[in-house]
């Protein structure tokens, strides 16, 4: 920032210049150019040409203001000012002569106001002047003004008006009152304005003379003047004057505002005036009973003791405002008008009444409350409860408590919801007592609150509950207790109820005891299911097993396959209950047992349908395990992390984006990756930080201390930096990197991986040392070099030559799947990942933007995880040997650490390249709610974004939107002119490759039966930041719930293309799309 | 503190997040000529809303009434015809008919008697001008941040929303964001023990600007009323870069800058978590990075300023996202609140489901910022941001640009709104309007 100039420095040099300059010294700027040099470029000066002596002088007179009055250097302060004043006698233009005023305003003082009060009465400099006199200080601007007053005429004398008020000129009252007469309305209005702003009887009384006679505007200036005046005697304790003014202007032929603003003045000034007033009021109808329920609210302000006598004065209709802006002013001294107004005849008096009672109140109104509750309507009732539930201060909780043990059953069970709703102090102790109570109501709404607020405290007497449980409430009981173990710290959740499991008589005790232990799917309680499996009780065998097999974490897989291998009856269960565990075993042997016995399920055959999920299993079981995926990572080394290193994990945390790094330049590095237990290890995959740049390149790889491979030079895949290595297959615990060697200036890694056998896409043959995942396809002539595939764990990507055609992202860990780039064989890339701007822009993408609240658009920063996550839970990649896939990919919504909300089947089928380099992509998303409706919600910056999205490169020029309906849109900073907001079926944007010149688009289809077709869009083109943006967005206008367990369907297609779309191919595309009919059919 | 402010003050720390106490309350006693009756609102009973200013900003705000049912946009005004007319188009479209008028002079709009709300968000120099106008002429009012440019404009408006009882909802949209006010919630009930010191940044949105050191005279385009659009501030020929947003946001005629434009929204919060949403700090002491090398653009192009509030607490307010983490970080003896738009972070983590108790300090809940103040129309109890709040959350801003401009440390007096003992300072607390404009 070369020519910007830091203002502080400049004016710390400055001040200290001009504290030290005798008065007659010249006054340099801190730049060097004296005032005189400074003041003739000033006066140079035009419009729109460039500022620097203006700035100069600006800062010059700044540091002047900034010394303060008294400070030393004032008195060349003085000739500061007396220069700039002189300066404006001198040639120069306008806009020159309105800088000098400016700087003035801030430094002149009675001496240069002669120089400004000629231009009073200049067309172009008459502002200017009356800016620099409004600030300068003393009587001499005034009377400046004042002088001017009558030789100033046209639109420039209502200016000088509004000045002489600005400067409250008490001597000008008489000018200004003969102006009130004025045929010049806005000449007139600011004389009334001017007025107001003075004040003081004079004022005033030409005011009142002038008001029967105005009209219109003026009228209106005139009352705004007067009320003025009415608060201003109020503030001087004159509430006899303001109320007698204000009762005027409340008149009806005031204007409306007017009347408004009189009534509410009144309502300060004289209570008793306008508690008469508003009863009028209320009765002429119409907008001015609103009014009147305004004024009952400052009545409220200043009620206190006589608020009683206040609110039977009032009609009912403002009665309900008054009661409300009660509780709203938290005047507890106003305490018995509110309970006077809960035995109001009116029902929305007393509506607002019980509110208000759960505000001011205490615990002396439980009673009354509790009795209403017992007896009161629906709305009424709905009220008290809330009153109950917010009434405060010490004793309120007791008190309630004690209605509660007194209380017959239909109003204990809604004392009961009241004392789970209130969490005070411990309400946990009363709903356990009311829990066995002989009511079923009091019993169900006691375990529900339990479900609310109980925890790891109420855990064993929750247990021992359930255990001995006859009644009806089985069901609530085991979610209660179920929540309650959640709420305690991991590694004690689950230890209550398995000790009393094991002492349980009864097969119900049993069986509700093991569904809790499933619900906490809490490691600690396996031994529960486990060990019940041996039960002699069929049911409770029965119940076990199925327990095990539907355990969430992979911790029962020996326990399930086992089932599967021998009990035909859970044997369906227990197959789907290992497809979903096998991705998350790590142990090898492990894997090779599941794989053993699925080929003998599959060798028995039988059940197709049995058969068909063991082929899953085996499978799901077969594939390569990413071992570090369990273990943890340190680096004893001693080294410092370096840059924008994360922990030590990040090397293995599954997320490329972070990364393991250290300080530049040492001789050793050493990363350690401890498993869990000893596993049989034969393959590694390093992903460096960047393509020969900060990445191992010399390294010994150790098992448990031992080397087992060697690797020097490691060269690195191009596309994806990554090499896989295979050694002597090994058991072990731990598994080191030495590193000695690397590309750059320190050997960053991104991911190690560890494996038994070949990762995803190795060759399977072991080496010494292999380039990463390739399997590269026969060559195709299509932009001139051969396209192949590239796959790494979560990524597959097309190729032409060295350069991705388009590539697909689906990491694991929450973050959001994205195709980035989209790119065109050779040229241009038209996607964007991650701009500084929007981080969570990811090229072409999918995110929600709020589900139930819970925002899943913005990602925060080092983590790229949303508050609410996108979380892949499986992906199926078919590359095709013509260059098509198809992705499946299994996504769930959920906010951290919380079950999903919803759950997303999405399938991507790409088409290959056509001969010009185009293809296409269908996109088919099916989100299913789960067990709660789903409030969809999108983001709210001129519209309601969210859904399928993409951000256009950054080395891109030449954006155009292109829609259906036939607008266009070129940049015109911030949202497109002319598509944004509009609905229009599909949506193009044309671009050009900023280094290669050439042309491309990419434009979204929107499917006839995707939700509120045709969709809006919410599109940005701006070019200065650059930001090019463009979205279907369904929820633009309004947000959706999906009901629990219902389908959404969106389906889209994608065309990328090189050159600029026209509207008749996306159009003739567009028909080909709707005329396919929906690919995926809603459940 | 005046009257009104203590008020509301107590109106502040009182009101409970009540969307279930409102939904009871609001139809029991509203007139029915503003609210229908079950729930459901009559078209004829809906709150007639006209919005000033409809450029991309103002239609995003716009959005925010049509989204609701309460309310209806019956009319549209703007000195540029073709975003009026595209406006205009929008709100037709969304009720399907022809039923909104476009204006291209903002005072028949506010005088028309059946409009009841005005939303306004026009350039920042005619934001206090604006509304003003529809204040007096009985109307609530949202307003666009920021709200002025110059102290004394912030005070005439507040004086105005009190004299006519008016409702007013300040465009901090943060308020209105559940994340935000849980984030003060915490601080507010000593969560993180005593607060020491609150660290703000904000974009400088420096890069908007194009830096040319000339800029060409233009013929006015057709179809805007450029005139009207200077207003109260200087005349000065047409240019491009002078009207276009966000580049008039660089010109001290029309705005304070970002400091102000986009500073506010987070200094909003940062009075809000320090409990001084109805005062102000003591001490202001900064620097700026200022332009010299454009011919339009001459506010700050960074800052970086140090506030102090009798509280004790510090707060520092920068552009500098090195510095300060973009958003608003409470600093206690036992802990940290970090928050800002979609996230929040906390030390200890567990303060992140902290529940805020029936005994505790709540802050007013919003079921939408358009919708607070439709809210607040038929009831005429407080908004989130409300004229008091917005004046004061303003004024935080408008301190830091002085101080940074003077380049010396400034005292406060939050009570008596001046600084002490200062009267060079002081005079930098208003600013003339160009005729036929004033206050």
């Amino acid at each position: 920032m070369k020519t910007a100039a830091h203002r502080t420095v400049a004016l710390a040099a400055w001040a200290a210049l001009l504290a030290a300059a005798a008065p007659t010294a010249p006054v340099t700027s801190a730049g060097g150019a004296d005032l005189d040099t400074t003041l003739r470029e000033v006066l140079a000066y035009r419009h729109g040409r460039p500022r620097q002596a203006l700035a100069r002088l600006e800062s010059m007179v700044q540091a002047a203001a900034g010394l303060g009055a008294d400070a030393p250097g004032s008195e060349t302060r003085g000739a500061l000012s007396r220069k700039i004043a002189a300066a404006l006698g001198a040639e120069g233009a306008p806009e020159a002569k309105a800088h000098l005023l400016k700087q003035l305003a801030v430094v002149g003082g009675a001496t240069e106001v002669p120089a400004v009060a000629p231009l009073l009465r200049d067309e172009a400099l008459s502002y200017m002047a009356r800016y620099a006199l409004e600030r300068i200080p003393g009587p001499a601007p005034a009377r400046a003004l004042r002088e001017a007053l009558p030789a100033v005429v046209g639109s420039l004398k209502a200016g000088v008006v509004s000045s002489l008020g600005t400067l409250r000129d008490a001597a000008s009252v008489a000018a200004l009152a003969g102006l009130l007469a004025a045929s010049d309305g806005d000449l007139a209005q600011a004389a009334a304005g001017a007025l107001g702003k003075i004040g003081g009887a004079e004022a005033a009384r030409a005011l009142s003379e002038a008001l029967p006679r105005a009209s219109g505007r003026l009228r209106a200036a005139v009352g705004e003047a007067l009320l003025a005046r009415a608060e201003a005697l109020l503030a001087a304790g004159d509430a006899a004057g303001a109320a007698a003014l204000e009762e005027r202007l409340c008149a009806p032929g005031e204007p409306a505002a007017v009347r408004l603003g009189a009534l509410v003045g009144l309502a300060r000034s004289s209570p008793e005036r306008a508690l008469g007033r508003i009863g009028e009021t209320i009765a002429e109808g119409g907008a001015p009973s609103v009014w009147a329920i305004a004024a009952a609210r400052e009545l409220a302000a200043g009620a206190g003791e006589a608020a009683r006598d206040r609110l039977s004065k009032l009609p009912p209709a403002a009665q309900a405002a008054f009661v409300e802006a009660l509780a709203d002013l938290g005047r507890r001294d106003a305490l018995p008008a509110v309970l006077e107004a809960a035995r109001s005849p009116d029902g929305s008096v007393r509506l607002a009444a019980l509110a208000a009672l759960g505000r001011l109140g205490d615990a002396s109104c439980a009673g009354l409350l509790a009795e209403r509750l017992a007896k009161g309507e629906v709305p009424e009732r709905d009220a008290t409860r809330a009153a109950l539930e917010a009434l405060r201060g010490p004793g309120a909780g007791a008190a309630i408590a004690g209605l509660l043990a007194e209380a017959e059953p239909g109003l204990k069970a809604e004392l009961v919801r009241v004392a789970a709703a209130r969490r005070g102090a411990d309400p946990a102790a009363l709903l356990l007592a009311a829990a066995t109570d002989p009511d079923g109501g009091v019993r169900e709404a006691a375990w529900k609150g339990l479900r609310e607020v109980a925890g790891e405290a109420q855990l064993p007497r929750l247990v021992g509950l359930l255990a001995s449980l006859e009644t009806g409430e089985r069901g609530l009981a085991e979610t209660a207790v179920a929540a309650a173990a959640q709420r305690a710290p991991k590694g004690r959740r689950a230890g209550a109820v398995l000790e009393r499991l094991r002492s349980a008589k009864g097969p119900e005790a049993k069986r509700s005891l093991l569904r809790v232990l499933g619900a906490l799917g809490d490691d600690e309680g396996l031994p529960g299911p486990r060990e019940a499996l041996a039960d002699a009780d069929a049911g409770v065998r029965d119940k076990a097993a199925r327990v095990l097999c539907a355990w969430p974490a992979a911790s029962a897989a020996p326990d399930v396959l086992a089932i599967a291998a021998r009990d035909a009856a859970h044997r369906p269960a227990a197959l789907e209950g290992l497809e979903r565990m096998a991705p998350g075993l790590l142990d090898p042997a492990l894997r090779g047992e599941i794989v053993t016995a699925m080929q003998r399920i599959i060798a028995a055959g039988g059940d197709a349908e049995v058969v068909r999920k063991a082929d899953a299993v085996l499978r799901e079981a077969a594939k390569p395990v990413n071992l570090a995926r369990g273990a943890t990572a340190e680096s004893p080394d001693g080294l410092e992390p370096d840059g924008g290193s994360g922990p030590d994990a990040a090397a293995i945390d599954g997320n490329p984006d972070t990364y393991w790094d250290e300080t530049d330049g040492r001789p050793l590095y050493r990363l350690v990756v401890k498993l869990p237990r000893p596993l049989d290890v034969g393959w590694i995959k390093v992903k460096g930080h960047a393509y020969r740049s900060h990445s191992p390149k010399d390294f010994e790889v150790l098992c448990d201390g031992r080397v087992v491979a060697t690797v020097r030079d490691a060269e690195y895949d191009r596309a994806t930096n990554e090499v896989a290595l295979a050694f002597p297959p090994a058991r072990a615990a731990s598994i080191e990197l030495r590193i000695t060697g690397y590309y750059g200036g320190s050997p960053g890694i991104r991911e190690l991986e560890i494996y038994s056998t070949a990762p995803p896409g190795a060759a399977s043959a072991p080496a010494a040392a292999v380039g990463a995942a390739q399997a590269a396809a026969p060559a195709a002539a299509r932009g001139g070099s051969a396209l192949a595939w590239r796959r790494a764990e979560g990524s597959i990507a097309l190729v032409s030559g060295e350069d991705p055609v388009w590539a697909l992202a689906f990491p694991r860990g929450g973050l959001k799947p994205y195709f980035h780039p989209v790119a065109l064989p050779g040229g241009p890339e038209l996607t964007w990942l991650s701009p500084p701007d929007h981080p969570w822009h990811r090229g072409l993408w999918f995110a929600w933007k709020e589900l139930n609240g819970v925002n899943y658009w913005e990602e925060d920063g080092p983590t790229g995880l949303s508050q609410g996550l996108t979380e892949l839970l499986d992906a199926k990649v078919e590359p095709a040997a013509d260059f098509s896939a198809r992705i499946e990919l299994a996504l769930s919504y959920h906010p951290r650490e919380l079950p999903a909300v919803l759950t997303e089947k999405r399938t991507l089928a790409v088409s290959a390249p056509g001969p010009d380099g185009g293809y296409r992509i269908d996109w088919s998303s099916v989100f299913t709610a789960g067990a709660e409706d789903v409030s969809l919600k999108g983001g709210t910056a001129g519209g309601g974004y969210a859904g399928l999205s993409v951000r256009a490169a950054r080395a891109t020029r030449d954006w155009r939107l292109l829609d259906s309906e036939g607008r266009r849109d070129e940049p015109s900073g911030g949202l497109a002119k002319s598509t944004h907001g509009q609905r229009a079926r599909w949506m193009a944007l044309s671009l050009t490759g900023a280094d290669t010149g050439k042309a491309a688009s990419i434009a979204v289809l929107d499917h006839p039966s995707n939700l509120r077709f045709p969709s809006q869009w919410h599109n940005v083109l701006d070019a200065a930041i650059p930001f090019g943006y463009f979205s279907p967005a369904p929820l633009w206008s309004e947000p959706y719930t999906l009901p629990a367990g219902k389908d959404l369907v969106l389906e889209y297609r994608i065309l990328v293309r090189p050159g600029r779309l026209e509207r008749e191919d996306v159009e003739r595309e567009w028909k080909a799309f709707r005329s396919q009919g929906r690919r995926e059919a809603s459940r | 503190m005046s009257r009104a402010e203590s008020t509301l003050a107590r109106r502040a720390f009182l009101r409970r997040a009540g969307a279930l106490a409102a939904a009871a309350a609001c139809p029991a006693f509203v007139p029915s000529e503003v609210l229908g009756r079950g729930g459901a609102v009559a078209p004829s009973e809906r709150i007639a809303v006209g919005a000033i200013g409809v450029g991309g900003r103002g239609q995003g705000v716009m959005a925010g009434f049509l989204a609701s049912s309460d309310a209806r946009v019956v009319a549209v005004c703007d000195v540029k015809r073709p975003e009026r007319e595209m406006a205009r188009d929008a709100v037709d479209r969304h009720y399907g008919g022809k039923g909104c008028a476009a204006h291209g002079d903002f005072r028949e709009l506010v005088e028309r008697p059946d409009i009841d709300l005005v939303s306004i968000a026009s350039n920042d120099h005619w934001h206090v001008l604006h509304a003003l106008a529809a204040v007096r002429a009985g109307k609530d009012v949202y307003v666009e941040k920021p709200l002025g440019l110059s102290v004394e404009e912030l005070k005439a408006l507040r004086a105005a929303v009190h004299r006519h009882g008016r409702s007013f909802q300040f465009g901090t949209q943060q308020r209105s964001e559940a994340n935000f006010r849980h984030a003060c919630e915490l601080v507010l009930n000593g969560r993180i023990g005593r607060l020491r010191a609150i660290r703000v940044s904000a974009p400088s949105g420096a890069a908007e600007r194009t830096g040319s050191a000339t800029y060409e005279p233009a013929p006015v385009p057709d179809g805007f009323d450029y005139d009207s659009w200077l207003g109260p501030a200087p005349w000065a020929p047409y240019t491009p870069k002078r009207v276009v947003n966000p580049h008039w946001f660089h010109i001290s005629d029309y705005s304070l800058g970002y400091v102000a434009g986009w500073g506010i929204h987070h200094v909003d919060i940062a009075q809000w978590g320090n409990g001084t949403e109805l005062t102000g700090p003591v001490e202001v002491e900064g620097s700026g990075v200022f332009p010299e090398d454009d011919g339009l653009c001459d506010n700050a192009l960074s800052w970086d300023v140090d506030l102090k509030y009798s509280n004790g607490v510090a707060m520092s307010f920068t552009s500098d996202g090195g510095k300060n983490p973009h958003g608003i970080r409470f600093e206690g003896d036992d802990g940290w609140v970090y928050v800002r738009r979609g996230f929040t972070d906390a030390h200890p983590k567990a303060l992140l489901g902290s529940v805020i108790g029936p005994d505790e300090v709540r802050l007013p809940a919003s079921r939408g910022h358009q919708q607070d103040l439709l809210d607040s129309a038929r009831t005429r109890r407080p908004t989130v941001c409300p004229i008091d709040v917005a004046v004061r959350s303003d004024t935080v801003c408008h301190l830091s640009d002085i101080a940074m401009r003077l380049g010396r440390k400034l005292h406060w007096d939050p009570e008596a709104e001046a600084f002490v003992g200062d009267p060079d300072a002081n005079r930098m607390l208003s600013r003339a309007m160009r005729g036929p404009w004033s206050l």
